[in-house]
């Protein structure tokens, strides 16, 4: 077997069998790309390119910035930061037509500044935010769509590991990225609010008003909220000026929100070793998947199977939005049967070259591919992860949830059509900021 | 079996708590360097030193991972299958990973050796990379004892629906 087209060929279809057959996702990626690599050259190079591979994955420096971000989600997603969050916004947008949904999406706006998990931001307020919605007799329906659909701005709104991986796995700019997701990210919440306001309003029995608070309420609850917007200031500032790397600002997110919640009495020390466990084993995870993509990726790249398909690609006679829209459903296909975050390492290695041979901007296709699409996988079935962590918080049916998802697609549908006719809504912020 | 798997269980979490101290290292050391820089007297070779305790701190969560079934998979189908077939797909599954992971320490082990060989060390601090390749092949080492604990586990009368 000496044709590469073949042999790659044989090596996706051996690995779509392993991923089915249950084997971990990084196991089967690094077992394929050995056997990828053993086809094409010979076992001992196919030994050599895995080893290389882990231990510069490893030991890479760019790559600490994982588990030092994922470090800094979790000690805000055990200190309850969401909870006084989540109370400021109820105070200010409570009163209005499903105001305690446009609250929930507020407060994950804001926690996911200092929380770049989409999990952990559903997961956070479907703790905090569902029995407060039931207080006010919200439908579970919307209470628990909500939550479920908030969690996907982790996608877009820095700082995302899912786009510090894509960064990693694409050797794009991480702060480029960052900045590249905050438009859409933040557009995206204003219309999940706006859908959430009028769905009560043509429906005004799935999210009653609830009472007004006077303006030194509200404003009493500010200071303190104001002090997770200042860390994201700082470390996304400092990030996007050059004036710390991407591992120094994870480091001193971590270190700003640790030191947060001990002043604030949120955190004691089991808390704080608990965060360290889980943001560890987090970190394991996402880590093992990019060591182990990086083996068949640099087998893709050798196989020449990226360029032989960007130039048939780029020469098929339908409009690049057509191909594009056709790869962000592959991504969508496959996460929905492998998990998305594995399948878009796996995929990327052979799309990304496609996407740019079609003439787009790397930091758009970014915000496209590990924004839009994984966002969209994390909320439909049957691979819906923000869905599972909101059913296991507030044991309502899955159902349910999906049903309260559903109206909230059309804001995502919407921002993937803005941004296919507006790049710039990813591209600018970018482009400004690295002048 | 059970005795050795209460070993490896203490093993991973004695990597863990390691793992742990190194991560929490990292963040210190990070600030304090980045503190240190604007006062003009940086932390010599604190990105290397970050990068190899980064190193660690993975390769020590790697068995814990495996013990607490922390990887990614799609068991969905398997489970949808008899008994039998599924203990038979996860007797697989193991054997891959054994397979893996032995094959990753040998490489690793390998590598180390001819770091140490040719005497490369990091650029700031003149670390020997040997030393990480070291410690790297152990833990990978240890992740394929840990599996193939699980893979005897597995083996056991009705280990499949234990795990």
């Amino acid at each position: 077997m000496s044709d590469p087209t073949i042999i790659v060929i044989t090596v996706v279809v051996l690995l779509l069998a392993l991923f089915l057959s249950g084997v971990e996702l990084a196991f089967a990626m690094a077992i394929m790309g050995v056997v990828g690599w053993t086809l094409l050259n010979s076992f001992e190079v196919a030994i050599d390119v895995l080893t290389n591979d882990f231990f510069e994955s490893l030991a890479s420096y760019s790559l600490t910035v994982v588990p030092l971000f994922v470090l800094m989600g979790q000690v805000a997603f055990n200190a309850g930061i969401a909870k006084s969050l989540f109370d400021c916004a109820h105070k200010f947008l409570g009163h209005i037509a499903g105001g305690l949904a446009i609250a929930t999406v507020a407060g994950a706006t804001i926690f996911k500044a200092i929380c770049g998990s989409a999990v952990a931001t559903s997961a956070t307020f479907a703790s905090v935010a569902v029995p407060e919605m039931d207080r006010f007799k919200y439908s579970r329906k919307l209470s628990t769509g909500i939550v479920a659909i908030a969690g996907t701005l982790g996608n877009f709104i820095p700082p995302s590991v899912i786009l510090i991986i894509f960064g990693i796995s694409t050797q794009l700019s991480i702060g480029k990225l960052f900045m590249a997701g905050l438009i859409p990210g933040l557009i995206l919440a204003f219309c999940f609010g706006i859908v959430a306001h009028g769905w009560c309003r043509i429906n005004p029995t799935i999210g009653p008003k609830v009472p007004k608070f006077s303006w030194k309420e509200r404003m009493a609850t500010v200071p303190v909220n104001l002090l997770p917007v200042l860390i994201f200031i700082v470390i996304i500032g400092g990030l996007t000026a050059g004036v710390f790397s991407p591992t120094e600002a994870g480091s001193i997110g971590a270190f700003g929100v640790l030191a947060l919640c001990v002043i604030k009495g949120n955190l004691n020390f089991n808390g704080f070793v608990k965060s360290i466990q889980e943001a560890m084993g987090t970190a394991g995870m996402f880590l093992l998947l990019v060591a182990s993509s990086a083996v068949l990726g640099h087998f893709f790249a050798a196989s020449t199977i990226s360029a032989i398909l960007s130039e048939w690609v780029a020469s098929l006679p339908v409009h690049r939005s057509v191909i594009m829209g056709l790869i962000m459903f592959i991504y969508l296909l496959g996460g929905s049967f492998v998990d998305d975050l594995a399948f878009m390492l796996l995929a990327t290695p052979i799309f990304f070259p496609i996407v740019l041979k079609l003439g787009y901007d790397p930091y758009w296709a970014g915000i496209m591919i590990a924004g839009f699409t994984i966002a969209i996988g994390s909320v439909v079935p049957p691979v819906a992860i923000c869905v599972f962590v909101v059913k296991n918080v507030t044991k309502e049916p899955m159902g349910v949830i999906y049903r309260g998802c559903f109206p909230f697609m059309i804001p995502l549908f919407f921002c993937i059509l803005l941004l296919f006719i507006f790049p710039e809504l990813a591209t600018w912020l970018p482009t400004v900021l690295a002048k | 079996m059970n005795k050795l798997m209460m070993l490896i269980s203490h093993v991973s979490k004695f990597l863990r708590v390691i793992g742990a101290v190194l991560l929490t290292g990292m963040m210190f050391l990070t600030v304090t360097d980045v503190i240190l820089r604007y006062l003009g007297r940086p932390v010599l070779g604190s990105y290397e030193m970050i990068a190899m305790a980064g190193a660690l701190v993975i390769g020590f969560i790697l068995p814990q991972n495996s013990l607490a079934d922390q990887n990614v998979c799609v068991d969905s189908l398997v489970n949808t299958t008899p008994p039998l077939v599924k203990k038979l797909f996860m007797i697989g599954r193991r054997i891959l990973g054994v397979a893996l992971f032995l094959l990753l320490a040998y490489g690793m082990f390998r590598k180390a050796a001819e770091l140490n060989e040719v005497g490369e060390v990091s650029n700031v601090l003149h670390i020997p990379l040997s030393i990480l390749g070291y410690g790297l092949a152990v833990c990978l080492f240890v992740e394929a004892i840990v599996l193939m604990c699980l893979l005897g586990r597995t083996l056991s009368v009705g280990g499949a629906n234990n795990e």
